[in-house]
């Protein structure tokens, strides 16, 4: 009983891995097992919903925040609380996997890795090359048995869940940001963006069972957020110059920083589709998405403007490509600067962090399908980046 | 339209001074007497190192002595002794340190070496970590500005003054010819000087200084990230460097002197960034080397006017490297700064007793070129204008001032910033109701603003050719007391002030394009309301006899702050304390002097305060309190003045931080030595 139980949950992490905003759904069932489509997540309850709070650069000040569904209790603290240490500088990631939950501490040059049910700290995978230089890991993704770490060292580092060692190493593209994986290859965005202005634009393909980059895919500039949907197909956000679209600067009065710095700034974001069987771009939506996740065949897509500092969520239906609903928070919440999203595989609920001005306390929103709000948590932590969800453990 | 009050408020001042003057010139005698002819030719020995020649704005100075008692080997350790300043301390010997004075922030500072403003276009803060105190005998701290009228217009240009006064031809007489001195001390801390001075006849002298230090500074810190706490030390944190001043002196006849003055710092050092957890230090190096050279000229144009000129040079490089940056190309950047500054101010004293009327017209050019890629090769033009009028009386004694200041930014390539051009009222009024000068109350008002530098203008993706000038509005009320007579073997010296400073648009740094990307703006507003007390008292135990060769010395400094972030009450930190402000904050030195020596103990305490505008437990960081020993003995050997000395600081162990994840020193020592001949 025990042990199907287990099972269960090992196949519904692998599948549901929604997790993190940046490159959700990126993950594919484990070989032999059903496609995640086919499990009714209404059958499992989230027992427990995490965010991971990125924090500012330089003051070791992520923290973990939880709430316990069933109970309603909640902690910002929950990674201290539990380890009795402070879980480092800079997370940007957060999944769970099989069991464990795998946060990439950017700054810290790690990857934590946690029991998922406890946030109890199993092991610091140290994220540094030969030299003891940090690659800067990013964003990771869980496929077939492994943890796959992109950084912005130019490398994806392929890790063993049971060892939780660093087995290979693979050069891509220019900093990757996103990573996501679908039938049989790793898709990562080399996003160049320490070479500013010169960003890099395109994609790497990695063959998994060789671990060899095969292809790189031109898409826009400046890649970032990657995922997959169930049919295979693999999506892109690109950040360009980080100009909104068709809008000059607004960072005080008169400014213009397409002049000032001198190089012609005239990309937006974007948000492209790419064919696993051919590695081709076959769809440029022209939508403005800076991040994105994928729960079944439907993509919340957000937007950010850090010129003028708008934003808004979108509902796109990726069978229809069109999208539902331009404003999905609508009214519900005067949401300012979302920093994360993701959808509970379990529930089908809708989180976004908030991360206001960056520099005060962050918040979570949960809302449902229609875009109405559930729940509210003020005051998660700075600047919440990603979420995992972990699901109940008895559904009877 | 907000500018309209306070200028309508300045020309009717303006006129009611102009006319009282008039009346009381009526009875006033002329000519001057002899004393005053020579005043602007002594200006330079005539250092205001005293209270009672400042009583219109709030004034607190250290000389040699205070220096010695405070256990501070260079300025930016001084200053912490200063009420209502905060120093930003990196920690480590080659720590940055820039100070703020009354929450306003460091750009708000300008420091001023020998009467000369000293500029760094490129980030608009002065590091004091990079001064040495060897040369300097007074260095005093003016809130508002100073009292003296008779100054560059760029010093009226700042909120809050910094003078600090090196070696002066009037001097020469009183200290020995040649010095040489060897510092040393903990962390390989390695710094021998050497110093030179001579009168040549009776009209000409020169200095000439050099310091090397050399300094490991892999200290070890208290490092508590939860669990066990354990030591570590800090990394990648040596410096070399050295420094050079060369002075001229020259009294060309009674009526004009002029003064040169070459320097040079260079350094080349290791910045270990802050400390990040379960990583480690970075490997980022900075290149530095700043020369300039100043001429100074003073002299008598005709009875009851005078006149300075100030010329100055200034060549500044940096080079800062990152040999872990992941970036395709390497990290190697290079800026190099140019700065030609020339002032003229005259002081008019009419035959009108206690009136003294000053005009100023200071002009610099200022550029900056980097091998950064599309760098725009910015310069700046900037016009300063300053008129003052003060009037000194039995009863009390006033100043009115306004400055105009204009800016003309021009770049090669992108978005220039324009023009601007700002009026900058000061007023203050000064009574002493006791008819002396030993008790004063005054009250001040100032409005100034600070340029966005060229790194808030152009760095790389952070700068923003958008922004306006910061503005800071300061209204300061205090009173001064002060005893020290001679003939008496005591002195006393007691200030307290209140103020409320308003600062709007604030230079900050946003995150804009992602987190790692950040950019400055004009968003905050910040009010500030504090009090600044200190007290200074010391005596010799007796008038003749050994035991006048014992004495007591206490310098006291308290400040209680409350600076809160005023931008949007919309926002959830509307009424936090800002960052690094915290209420309570103060120093002490209290020192015992025997005969061919001295002990003191310096205490620092710092309250708790928050490391970001959001006022909770996690930004909290802990109050510390730093106790330094120093044992200092002086006596001579066959003529030869001999100095040893042995400082023991935060002999407590105290495990603190200033800047977030920038941890100090625990207990360590310095030992210094030195000869006179």
């Amino acid at each position: 009983m025990k042990r199907l139980f287990f099972a269960l949950v090992r196949v519904l992490c692998a599948c549901l891995c929604i997790v993190p905003g940046f490159w959700a759904a990126s993950c594919h069932p484990e070989p032999g097992e059903d496609d995640p489509g086919t499990v009714p997540p209404q059958a499992w309850r989230t027992a427990r919903v995490y965010a991971l709070c990125e924090g500012l650069y330089g003051m070791n000040n992520t923290s973990l925040f939880f709430w316990n569904v069933s109970t309603g209790q909640t902690s910002k603290t929950l990674f201290k609380d539990v380890n009795g240490r402070a879980m480092g500088d800079t997370g940007n990631d957060l999944e769970i996997y099989g069991g464990k939950m795998y946060a990439v501490m950017n700054g810290s040059n790690l990857l934590e890795v946690m029991d998922a049910a406890t946030a109890l700290s199993l092991k610091q995978v140290p994220m540094v090359d030969g030299n003891g230089v940090g690659r800067q890991p990013r964003y990771l993704c869980a496929y077939e048995g492994k943890i796959y770490v992109a950084s912005f060292d130019n490398t994806v580092c392929r890790i063993d869940t049971g060892s939780l060692e660093v087995e290979a190493v693979v050069e891509v593209g220019r900093n990757p940001d996103g990573i996501c994986a679908s039938k049989g290859k790793l898709y990562v965005s080399n996003s160049g963006g320490l070479d500013y202005p010169d960003y890099d634009r395109t994609v790497s393909v990695v063959d998994v069972a060789s671990f060899t980059e095969i292809k790189r895919i031109e898409v826009g500039g400046n890649p970032y957020a990657m995922g997959s949907d169930r049919r295979g197909y693999v999506y892109v956000s690109t950040r360009g110059d980080y100009e909104g679209y068709g809008r000059k600067s607004a960072c005080g009065p008169g400014s213009d920083r397409e002049r000032k710095d001198g190089f012609p700034k005239k990309e937006g974001y974007g948000f492209y589709r790419i064919d696993p069987e051919k590695d081709e771009v076959d769809r440029n939506f022209g939508l403005p998405v800076l991040n994105f996740c994928i729960a079944g065949d439907t993509a919340y897509l957000y937007r950010y403007d850090y010129n003028d500092r708008t934003s808004s969520v979108m509902v796109f239906d990726l069978l229809s490509e069109k999208v539902l609903t331009e404003d999905f928070v609508g009214e519900s919440v005067d949401l300012q600067t979302p920093y994360a999203i993701a959808v509970d595989p379990y529930q089908g609920h809708v989180f976004v962090g908030e991360a206001y001005n960056f520099m005060r306390s962050g918040s979570v929103y949960c809302f449902d399908k229609a875009g109405r709000l559930l729940h509210s948590f003020p005051s998660v932590g700075l600047n919440p980046s990603s979420f995992a969800f972990y699901p109940e453990q008895e559904s009877r | 339209m907000e500018k309209q009050v306070p200028f309508s408020v300045f020309v009717v001042f303006w006129g009611l001074l102009a006319f009282f003057s008039a009346l009381q010139g009526l009875r006033a005698q002329r000519p001057l007497d002899s004393l005053q002819y020579l005043k602007p030719v002594e200006v330079r020995g005539t250092r205001a190192a005293k209270r009672s020649e400042n009583p219109l704005t709030p004034m607190q100075a250290f000389s040699v002595e205070d220096f010695r008692r405070m256990n501070a080997l260079r300025v930016g350790d001084a200053v912490k002794n200063f009420a209502g300043a905060q120093v930003k301390d990196y920690g480590g010997v080659g720590g940055m340190k820039t100070v703020s004075v009354r929450s306003l922030g460091a750009s708000h500072t300008a420091v001023s070496y020998d009467g000369v403003l000293l500029s760094d276009a490129q980030n608009g803060q002065i590091d004091l970590g990079k001064l040495y105190l060897d040369q300097v005998r007074t260095m005093s701290l003016y809130n508002g500005q100073s009292s003296s009228i008779f100054q560059p217009a760029r010093n009226f240009s700042s909120a809050a003054l910094l003078q600090i006064e090196t070696v002066s031809l009037a001097d020469l007489d009183s200290i020995a010819p040649f010095s040489a001195g060897f510092d040393f001390g903990s962390f390989l801390f390695l710094s021998p000087s050497f110093a030179m001075r001579k009168r040549i006849g009776k009209n000409f002298g020169f200095s000439a200084s050099a310091r090397f230090d050399y300094v490991k500074g892999d200290y070890p810190f208290l490092f508590d990230r939860g669990g066990e706490p354990r030591y570590l030390r800090r990394e990648n944190t040596d410096v070399k460097g050295g420094n050079a001043e060369l002075n001229f002196f020259a009294l060309l006849s009674d009526k004009h002197r002029i003064d040169l003055k070459l320097f040079y710092y260079g350094s080349e050092r290791g910045l270990p960034g802050a400390v990040i957890y379960y990583y480690k230090a970075s490997a980022q190096r900075l290149e530095d080397q700043d020369f300039f050279g100043v001429m100074k000229h003073a002299w008598q144009i005709a009875p009851g006017w005078s006149q300075k000129n100030v010329l100055k040079y200034n060549f500044r490089y940096n080079r800062f490297r990152d040999p872990e940056s992941l970036a395709s190309q390497a990290v190697d950047e290079r800026y190099r700064q140019n700065e030609v500054y020339a002032s003229s101010s005259t002081l008019y004293q009419p035959p009108v007793k206690g009136l003294e009327i000053g005009g100023a017209f200071d002009a610099a050019f200022n550029s900056l070129a980097s091998n950064v890629r599309g760098f725009p090769f910015p310069d700046r033009t900037s016009i300063w204008f300053n008129v003052a009028v003060k009037y000194k009386h039995r009863y009390g004694e006033a100043m009115l001032s306004g400055l105009t200041s204009a800016f003309f930014d021009r770049v090669r390539s992108g978005n220039s910033p324009g023009e601007k051009a700002r009026f900058s009222p000061f007023a203050s009024v000064a009574v002493f109701p006791l008819g002396k000068r030993i008790w004063s109350l005054r009250v001040f008002y100032k409005d100034i603003f600070r340029m966005p530098t060229f790194n808030d203008l152009y760095y790389s993706r952070v700068g923003n050719t958008g922004l306006l000038p910061e503005k800071a509005r300061q209204i300061d009320a205090g009173s001064s007391f002060s005893l020290s007579l001679p003939g008496r073997i005591w002195m006393l010296e007691a200030s307290v002030d209140f103020y409320r400073n308003w600062v709007e648009d604030k230079i900050v740094a946003y995150p804009t394009t992602n987190l790692f990307v950040w950019s400055m703006m004009n968003v905050d507003r910040v009010g500030i309301t504090g009090v600044d007390a200190s007290l200074k008292t010391g005596s010799a135990f007796g008038k003749t006899g050994l035991l006048s060769r014992f004495r007591f010395d206490l310098q006291v400094s308290y400040t209680w702050q409350e600076a809160l972030d005023r931008t949007d009450p919309g926002n959830g930190t509307y009424g936090h304390r800002i960052a690094y402000t915290p209420e309570h904050s103060g120093s002490a030195v209290v020192s015992l002097g025997f005969p061919y020596g001295e002990l003191s103990y310096r205490l620092m305490f710092c309250g708790s305060r928050y490391a970001l505008n959001e006022n909770i437990p996690e930004n909290l960081l802990e109050p510390y309190a730093e106790h330094g020993l120093g044992l200092n003995f002086r006596f001579e050997v066959r003529g030869t003045g001999m100095e040893a000395g042995v400082e023991w600081l935060n002999f407590t162990g105290e495990a603190y931080q200033v800047v977030l994840n920038y941890p100090m020193p625990l207990a360590h020592y310095r030992v210094h030595l030195r000869c006179r001949f």
